[in-house]
């Protein structure tokens, strides 16, 4: 499982991420979500070891994943969003290469190789120089690359940039598969569909703060007399600016669910006369004291 | 909030982290497998790049031989002291080999920090389960592997030449490669020290500090240089000159520095001297050992620090503004197409926010500045005048030649960079012939001024006819437009677009052709040129060169070269540049993207 306490990451005097609490139990598919320049990239550079964060801990299966990275890292599965392969090599050297770091044997490794290039359709290129690949048939092997080891945690950044129809239903149904297995996959994206469609839980990000966590049912029901479309309810709980009513009124964004909301005296729309700076306010204090899910 | 979580077992998977071994393995399994790759492609298609370092690079080889071997045969029979003369090698030798240390120790640092925190497969390693000591020493390694192959190519012909000489014994050849392979470890080792402990804090200090440091550290290097180089005027190669000189060498032959190691060791092996020579070896092979195993070490344990340290220093905001040429080039150019213009200016703005391209024209400007400036320090008009039009006329063609190789890296790959970023360019307004033509504007705008100046500094320091001047800035001039023609014209003719890396552009087939064309050109260009100008200035001082004279004054040929040989280095600049272009421009007209 993926478990973030207080984590706080700076880039001089940018704040990244700020105060994020979250955790991922075994089995559940997390979905980040966020604009641009939101966090989400970072959030997951410090899960998979490449950055440290300034205060707070995040752990994987119980690792630290700072200063015990060689042991989280054994338990997680990384696709990154611009993934790395060796020109040089052939897919299966690549693969051959991942599971030997992996410490899998010889033996395990050819039958898990073999049930990748299955899975996954890569028969006709696996053997090729990844040089020659495409975008898809990399990502393909990325994936392949990703799940040889049968991680306990999923990390996937923007899997569906890029692919066809075919090979995004593929990475939808390994996603449903591995999350069915036990396996947390934490998926960030910005395919608000992708994210409606296939995970369990979705967490928005906005300007370094968790400003929602839940289902997408609790999102749902933030807005539930208008039937406002998951796009519009994103829109507006990370566009501050673009709140205003034309009558003057301001829409209140909100998060972490109707009940939560209530409890904190918030409605979805407001008479206040300062408005959205107000809300993203109370937004930023509320995501402060989100309890995990 | 704190959400605790207890570990996961680690015997809940089926298999555990792979052995220090086995791991080693795996980085090995695919740097052999790379290799293999990357050799059997070359073999099987960049033939005539392989042929052509082979040649060239055997060429050079064997030049240098020559020349070592010939200053250690004039030193065996000018000097009658044999004792004198083992000084004078162990000089030699102690200067060489410390000056490579020292470049070795600079390289080594700047390629590992390229690869220890900048390279996108360290960043895929660190997320995986990999030891932190593994993926520093694979790093080391590669680095280690980059300079040894370089320094063992400088060394060698050094080494051999004297061993020819001196009539070595059968063990300096056994023991030469061990001993270089060896000692390259050690500043190897030493670099990867100063790259750990500039990256942890130099990014840290204030701008100000860092400018000052540098700028302490070059002033100083000059003033070494300087001191170094200084010569009494009236008493050269007298002993007196001779000991002075060794003198100010000494700092060579101190006995803690490895390069006096390996001097010592390797003309003990020349002597046929076993238990000095292993003993010597042994000494190099412990500390790059020793060395070897403390920066893993060091590595182990703070490697991963100093790579958060950097990757949170985020990135400076750059204020961009418009530069004066943008400005003169967009506003006050008269006669200029404004779509040719505009690709001039971005061409100038994408050069200028570039270090990489700036900081290797200024390194190749700055390095022969300060030859130039130093260049009287020789006296070449005492000794011979002859000698004084030889340098200059030299002086030219290295000016050409460098500007040669920095034509093939950078102006040749700018139609291939275009590519990825045709979309502009293709739905622009804009003929393809215009793009063309504006890279060559682009180009000669940024050869023209630097090449010609440093022409002009190299005469001026020599103190040469005006005549020469003349000849040398017109060869200048020509080589300036012909190279880059010929670099932007078969630039257009066998581009690449899928590669992004400039360096990987000029290093296909294109760019090796490209730099093979250009050194025929400047060869032609300079002989038909600028040497006639300096055969007439020898023929018109009697008794300097007998020989020469007496050729010009008899042969006919010579004085159809004379009469129009300039007019035939303008001929073989249109006819090499302007073939290039024409090539490239009727390439680049039918290509489709």
């Amino acid at each position: 499982m993926i478990v973030f306490s207080n984590v706080t990451k700076r880039f001089g005097r940018r704040i990244a991420v700020e105060r994020l609490n979250l955790r991922v139990p075994p089995g559940e598919l997390f979905a980040f979500l966020g604009p641009n320049g939101a966090g989400k990239t970072t959030t997951i550079r410090m899960l998979v070891g490449l950055l440290r964060p300034n205060e707070g801990e995040v752990t994987v299966c119980g690792f630290n994943a700072t200063t015990q990275c060689r042991e989280a890292a054994r338990f997680v599965g990384y696709v990154p969003d611009q993934p790395y392969l060796y020109d040089k090599l052939t897919g299966r050297e690549f693969l051959e290469f991942v599971g030997q770091l992996r410490g899998i044997s010889s033996s395990e490794l050819a039958s898990r190789i073999e049930r990748e290039i299955d899975r996954f359709g890569m028969g006709e290129f696996v053997d090729d120089l990844t040089e020659t690949y495409s975008h898809g048939m990399r990502q393909r092997l990325v994936f392949a690359s990703a799940v040889l080891h049968d991680p306990k945690v999923l990390i996937v950044d923007e899997p569906m940039v890029g692919l066809d129809p075919k090979s995004a239903k593929l990475v939808k149904d390994l996603l449903k598969a591995k999350t069915s297995m036990g396996t947390s996959v934490f998926m960030s994206t910005h395919t608000l569909s992708i994210a409606e469609e296939i995970a369990d839980r979705i967490g928005i990000i906005h300007k370094g703060k968790l400003i929602f966590a839940g289902t997408v049912d609790e999102l749902r029901a933030l807005r539930a007399s208008d039937h406002a479309s998951l796009e519009e309810i994103f829109l507006e709980l990370t566009d501050e600016f673009s709140a205003e009513l034309p009558d003057g009124r301001v829409r209140v964004a909100t998060g972490a669910g109707s009940d939560s909301l209530l409890q904190h005296g918030y409605t979805r729309e407001s008479n206040e006369s300062s408005g959205t700076r107000q809300s993203m306010e109370a937004l930023e204090s509320l995501s402060e004291n989100q309890p995990p899910a | 909030m704190s959400v605790e979580a207890s570990p996961v077992s680690m015997s809940g998977s089926p298999w555990g982290l792979p052995s220090p071994s086995e791991e080693g393995r795996a980085f090995r399994q695919i740097w052999l497998r790379m290799s293999r790759t990357v050799i059997r492609q070359a073999l099987a298609t960049a033939w005539f790049r392989i042929w052509l370092i082979i040649l060239l690079g055997g060429g050079l080889w064997l030049g240098l031989f020559w020349v070592f071997a010939e200053g250690f045969q004039f030193l065996e029979t000018a000097i009658p002291y044999s004792d004198l003369v083992e000084q004078i090698m162990r000089y030699v030798f102690g200067t060489f080999f410390m000056a490579l240390m020292l470049m070795l120790v600079v390289s080594a640092a700047i390629l590992l920090f390229g690869g220890l925190f900048r390279s996108p497969d360290t960043l895929f390693l660190l997320t995986q389960p990999v030891r932190t000591e593994r993926l520093f020493a694979s790093r080391l390694f590669d680095t280690v592997l980059l300079s040894s192959w370089a320094f063992v190519i400088l060394s060698s012909p050094l080494l051999l030449g004297f061993a020819l000489v001196e009539e070595a014994h059968l063990l300096f050849y056994l023991l030469m490669l061990p001993y270089l392979v060896a000692f390259v470890y050690i500043p190897c080792c030493v670099g990867a020290l100063f790259c750990l402990i500039l990256a942890q804090y130099v990014p840290r200090l204030k701008s100000i500090f860092i400018a000052a440091a540098i700028g302490a550290m070059v002033i100083v290097g000059l003033l070494f240089l300087n001191w170094i180089s200084w010569l009494p005027r009236g008493d050269a190669v007298t002993v007196e000159w001779l000991q002075s000189m060794l003198n100010r060498l000494n700092i060579t032959q101190f006995r803690l520095l490895p390069s006096w190691w390996l001097t010592t060791g390797l003309m003990s092996a020349a002597r046929g001297n076993v238990v000095d020579a292993v003993m010597f070896l042994m000494v190099i092979a412990a500390n790059a050992v020793a060395l070897h195993t403390l920066c893993v070490v060091i590595a182990g344990k703070y490697y991963r620090r100093v790579f958060f340290r950097l990757a949170e220093l985020g990135r400076k905001k750059r204020n961009v503004r418009t530069g004066l040429i943008d400005d003169i080039l967009l506003h006050h150019v008269p006669r200029l197409a404004p779509a040719t213009r505009q690709l001039i200016v971005k061409d100038i703005r994408l050069f200028r926010r570039d270090p990489v391209q700036w900081s290797q024209l200024l390194i190749f400007v700055g390095l022969l500045v300060f030859y130039f400036i130093n260049i009287r320090r020789v006296y070449y008009e005492q000794f011979y005048f002859a000698w004084m039009n030889l340098v200059s006329f030299l002086n030219v063609a290295v000016v050409a030649l460098l500007l040669s190789t920095f034509t093939t890296r950078f102006i040749f790959p700018l139609i291939s960079l275009e590519g990825p970023r045709f979309w502009v360019l293709g739905l622009m307004p804009i003929s393809r012939r215009a793009i063309i033509w504006s890279k060559v504007a682009f180009a000669l705008f940024l050869c023209l001024v630097p090449c010609c100046g440093l022409v002009l500094l190299s005469d001026l320091m020599l103190g040469v006819d005006i005549m020469v001047h003349l000849a040398h800035q017109s060869t200048t001039v020509l080589c300036c437009v012909g190279l880059t023609a010929i670099a932007v014209g078969l630039g257009a003719r066998y581009p690449n677009f899928r590669a992004v890396s400039a360096a990987r552009i000029a290093s296909g087939f294109g760019g090796t052709l490209n730099l093979v064309i250009s050194t025929a050109f400047i060869i032609a260009v300079i002989t038909l040129g600028s040497l006639p100008a300096h055969i007439r200035i020898l023929a018109e001082s009697p008794g300097l060169l007998p020989t020469v004279t007496a050729h010009v004054e008899f042969s006919p040929l010579v004085v159809l070269w004379f009469k129009w040989g300039p007019l035939a280095a303008i001929a073989c600049t249109a006819l090499f540049g302007g073939v290039s272009l024409l090539i490239g421009l009727r390439h680049f007209a039918r290509i489709e993207f």
